[in-house]
């Protein structure tokens, strides 16, 4: 299986951190603060799309009809499959970093 | 603010709902729109209408690829189900694919073979301005055609110095000889002779020699390569000498000047060896007399050949004389060789009408397959309706569905025509080397007309795919799973047995068609030609001592016990080809016909058993028989105006006479065309061939003595003979093969018909397995069973001769006009089709039905 992309992470980690509330304005909002990183819109529902398709996630549709013209939201949760994605790009992210706190310290000097 | 700031930008929200797959669309624009109240509010209008647009532009190329990666996942689905399909009904599937695979690489040879025969000469540059002469004869004209190619030597001169839109003029002559070089002898060797223009005319690159001059000096000869190269290995030839004996006491040396460039095979001039017309200056007289010569004429680009024809008329009244009796017509060289059915000169031709025949078999094949195709899916598709409803109910909307069965339906039309281009590349070899063609496909240079061939498979999956795709997918599922659906719902139903009607209309056509074509073939091969042909053999004579000898020669032979019989003539009763204009006793000004004039011995009326019905035969004893005795056919006398020929004065040129005699007639060219009328004379200094009739018995051994006997006269010269038998099947030894391919085609045609007709019983027969379960714990026989099911078929066959008849009477006349003497149609033939037919119908319907009509009712019927 190959490691999910950085945003399938962010939004993984987003919709953990959502709970119930994870619809695509709210992951759109956790991952811009969570990450710093402004993605457009279509990049997010793709990758959502990704996410469905490979069965990292779960979506279920409401509707609600108070407004005009209906409203819906797709909310999106994690399986089972989603949480071992997640643990493996951490484990790779650890082992990747492993034993390199130096480096951590230039980084910090040079910005 | 107003309120259409208060909704996000209209434009923007259309774009992106129709990029947004249907089940995500309410959620996507609602987030969208949420985002825009959102920042509307905090900033203003303004942003919130710009964050919308940018991300709406930065979002399309997303959102397309995600339609697309859903739209992948969704193909391996119907990929999954429609291998499934295959393999669930493999036999069908196989024999659908397989047929139409089979079909169109039937069409596509036939096509490549149509094709390659419309290309012939055109590879020459100046094609389009490039005519040949013929004669057109003014006469009350028994043969069909009153064109001729061959023209006087003088013409070519003439008409390129008096016409100025002629800029190039050709002549061409042809003889068969035997050539020598040392120890090689080659016999019956065609030798060309042209004028060094015709190198101009023409393109036919030389490898070695100029060709601005290779044919200028008399007794010159060009080689080509392979002739080149089995006389003289790898040294080149030019410059040496090749002798060439034309005939007995008529033997030169030629200087080879060049050697040509193997010569294109759809070429309709197909020489090995091609020498100076200057040559001839010495055997001929150039005038306008002697019609033996084919002339080419180039002209000005673009002329119009019509305005130089209407001139010749005046020319040739005005320079040659008034009463000559022909005219000339240009001939276009592309129209060469498909449209010259007259013609002597042209090697491999083909008649236009038998291309036509071919192209309409391969086109009936391709209909024939299409339809069987469209049929057998169709019926198959029926089975799908389960799976369709599922799909329904699990929230597949018609239009995927619908794309789903056409795009399964175009990609085994697809896969058929890949396994077509494979049978191709094996098969198209074969069939060329049997027609005797250079047939060649190449996918680059077909690219065109292999598009169209996709065009068409794409249709023929359009249309047997539209039964299942609209008509199916229209059902509500619940009743598709209920099992509620009339399958036999009319409309379905006429349209399968609208093209089984056609189908089978087609095959009887097909069926009478071919019948008609080998009665005829049979009819012309052994048809009495009116003259003996058993156990005769000819000698071709070239040896100029053995022509004045050919007395003593011909006595002694006839010594032998198991000789019958021996004559001697100029040319063979099987095909005499010299004409010439006599002049005769009531001519009339106006009056002029062109007769074949035969130099015969005394003894060659009855050698062959010519009957002769007025007048009496050569004798030898009347002392005026070789110089003033002329015999004519029964055409002739007729075509003359005499009721009674004997006595009349008769003649040719300086040659004058009368006429000792009339004979039946009998034919002496091909049964094409009616007998044309005849002149026959003694001349015993012409003769080329001795014929020998033979007993039937102790052949071998007769023909050792004659080869012995000839060794003694003729010692050196090589012994060729053949069989009048087997020199009257060689004539129609190339036609007879085109007409096996045509019914080899036809043949196929049938297959296929029946495969189709086969698979669609079986299916039925399938489909009732119920309906027959029933009926036979009701107590049907199977017998009883069979009777039924067939009946349906019976009425459909019966129906369409009935279509059929009428259509092929039609064609069947027009196509016996080509042959003056043909065999005439019988009602049997029409009804014996049928009883064909119906034959082989009911023979693949048998198979089907018994294999259902025996089957033990408690499985058919176990899960009621």
């Amino acid at each position: 299986m190959d490691i999910i992309t950085r945003l399938e992470e962010a939004i993984l980690i987003a919709i953990w951190r959502l709970k119930d509330n994870a619809y695509g304005v709210t992951i759109n909002k956790q991952v811009s603060k969570s990450s710093r990183k402004n993605y457009s819109m279509g990049a997010l529902y793709f990758s959502l799309d990704q996410l469905l398709r490979k069965g990292h996630v779960n979506k279920t549709i409401k509707h609600f009809y108070q407004k005009k013209g209906g409203r819906s939201r797709t909310y999106y949760s994690l399986t089972e499959d989603g949480k071992k994605a997640l643990w493996e790009v951490r484990a790779y992210q650890n082992s990747l970093w492993q034993g390199i706190p130096e480096m951590k310290l230039d980084l910090e000097n040079t910005k | 603010m107003t309120k259409a700031r208060e909704t996000p930008p209209v434009l923007a929200a259309w774009i992106l709902a129709r990029i947004i797959r249907d089940e995500d669309r309410l959620s996507t624009l609602s987030d969208f729109t949420e985002i825009y109240e959102e920042l509307a509010i905090e900033q203003s209008y303004l942003s919130a209408c710009r964050w919308y647009w940018t991300q709406v532009i930065r979002s399309i190329p997303m959102f397309i690829l995600n339609y697309l990666y859903w739209g992948f996942i969704m193909f391996k689905n119907y990929l999954k189900i429609a291998l499934r399909n295959i393999f669930k009904y493999k036999t069908y599937s196989l024999i659908n694919v397989t047929g139409l695979a089979a079909g169109l690489t039937c069409c596509i040879c036939i096509l490549l073979f149509v094709r390659y025969e419309f290309s012939y000469d055109k590879f020459h540059e100046n094609v389009g301005n490039i005519y040949r002469v013929l004669t057109k004869f003014s006469e009350p004209g028994p043969s069909g055609s009153n064109l001729f190619p061959a023209t006087p030597s003088s013409l070519g001169p003439a008409i390129k110095e008096n016409f100025p839109e002629v800029i190039k003029s050709a002549r061409l002559k042809k003889r068969t000889g035997l050539v020598r070089l040392k120890e090689k002898n080659l016999d019956n060797q065609i030798f060309y002779y042209a004028d060094q223009e015709f190198l101009d005319i023409f393109d036919f690159p030389l490898i070695s020699g100029n060709v601005n001059s290779a044919l200028s000096q008399p007794y010159s000869v060009i080689l080509t390569q392979e002739i080149a190269d089995l006389y003289f290995g790898s040294v080149n030839p030019i410059g040496q000498t090749i002798t060439f004996d034309y005939r007995a006491g008529l033997s030169h040396d030629y200087v080879i000047t060049g050697v040509f460039k193997k010569l294109p095979q759809n070429s309709h001039l197909s020489f090995n060896y091609l020498a100076s017309f200057s040559t001839l200056k010495d055997f001929f007289s150039m005038d306008w007399n002697n019609l033996a010569f084919v002339t080419y004429v180039k002209l000005q680009n673009n002329h119009d050949p019509e305005g130089l024809q209407n001139k010749f008329g005046s020319y040739l009244s005005k320079h040659v004389g008034p009463d000559y009796g022909y005219n000339f017509e240009l001939q276009p060289l592309t129209k060469i060789h498909l449209f010259s059915s007259f013609d002597i000169f042209s090697s491999r031709k083909a008649d236009i009408k038998t291309i036509y025949i071919f192209s309409v078999i391969g086109f009936l094949i391709m209909v024939i397959v299409c339809f069987n195709y469209m049929n057998l899916s169709t019926a198959l598709s029926v089975y799908r309706t389960n799976e369709i409803g599922v799909r329904k109910i699990v929230g597949a909307r018609r239009s995927q569905i619908i794309k789903q069965i056409w795009g399964e339906s175009i990609l085994f039309t697809l896969i058929a025509f890949c396994i077509a281009l494979l049978l191709i590349k094996v098969l198209l070899p074969i069939f060329g080397a049997y027609l005797d063609r250079e047939l060649s496909f190449s996918l680059l240079e077909n690219l065109k007309t292999l598009s169209y061939v996709i065009g068409l498979m794409i249709f023929v999956g359009l249309v047997s795919g539209s039964y299942p795709a609209l008509f199916l997918t229209s059902f509500e599922p619940v009743n598709t799973i209920k099992g509620n659906l009339t399958l036999k719902s009319k409309r379905s139903l006429f349209f399968r047995n609208s093209l089984v009607l056609i189908q089978f209309s087609i095959s009887i056509i097909l069926i009478i068609s071919m019948i008609v074509m080998l009665n005829q073939m049979n009819f012309m091969k052994n048809k009495d030609l009116g003259y003996d042909r058993e156990n005769i053999i000819s000698l071709e004579v070239k040896d100029e001592k053995l022509l004045k000898n050919y007395d003593p020669f011909m006595n002694e032979i006839n010594q032998y016990p198991n000789i019958m019989d021996v004559t001697a003539s100029f040319d063979l009763p099987t095909g005499i080809g010299s004409g010439a204009r006599p002049f005769w006793e009531g001519q009339q000004e106006e009056d002029n016909v062109l007769m074949e004039r035969l130099f015969v011995d005394y003894n060659f009326l009855e050698f062959y058993g010519i009957e002769c019905i007025e007048g009496r035969n050569f004798m030898k004893e009347s002392g005026t028989d070789a110089e003033e005795g002329f015999i004519i056919n029964e055409t002739a006398a007729k075509l003359l105006g005499w009721e009674h020929s004997a006595g009349k004065r008769f003649g040719y040129g300086k040659k004058e006479g009368q006429i000792i005699g009339v004979v039946k007639d009998f034919h002496f060219a091909s049964l094409h065309d009616k007998i044309k009328p005849l002149s026959i004379e003694i001349n015993p200094h012409g003769y080329r061939y001795l014929s020998i009739k033979i007993g039937p018995d102790e052949m071998k051994n007769t023909l050792a003595l004659i080869r012995n006997k000839w060794d003694e006269f003729s010692p050196g010269f090589p012994f060729s003979y053949a069989f009048i038998d087997d020199i009257i099947a060689e004539q129609y030894n190339s036609e007879e093969k085109l007409y096996t391919a045509i019914k080899s085609s036809t043949l196929l045609a049938i297959f296929f018909s029946c495969i189709g007709l086969g698979g669609l019983v079986s299916f039925s027969a399938r489909s009732k397995t119920k309906e027959i379960g029933i009926r036979k714990v009701l107590g049907a026989s199977a017998m009883g069973i069979i009777t039924m099911h067939s009946r349906q078929f019976v009425k459909w066959i019966v129906l369409a001769c009935f279509v059929a008849w009428p259509a092929t009477y039609y064609f069947i006349q027009r196509w016996l006009q080509n042959f003056a003497y043909r065999i005439k149609i019988g009602i049997w033939i029409f009804i014996g089709s049928m009883i064909l037919t119906l034959f082989i119908v009911l023979l693949t319907i048998c198979f089907q039905t018994i294999k259902a009509a025996t089957a033990n009712p408690v499985d058919s019927l176990r899960y009621e």
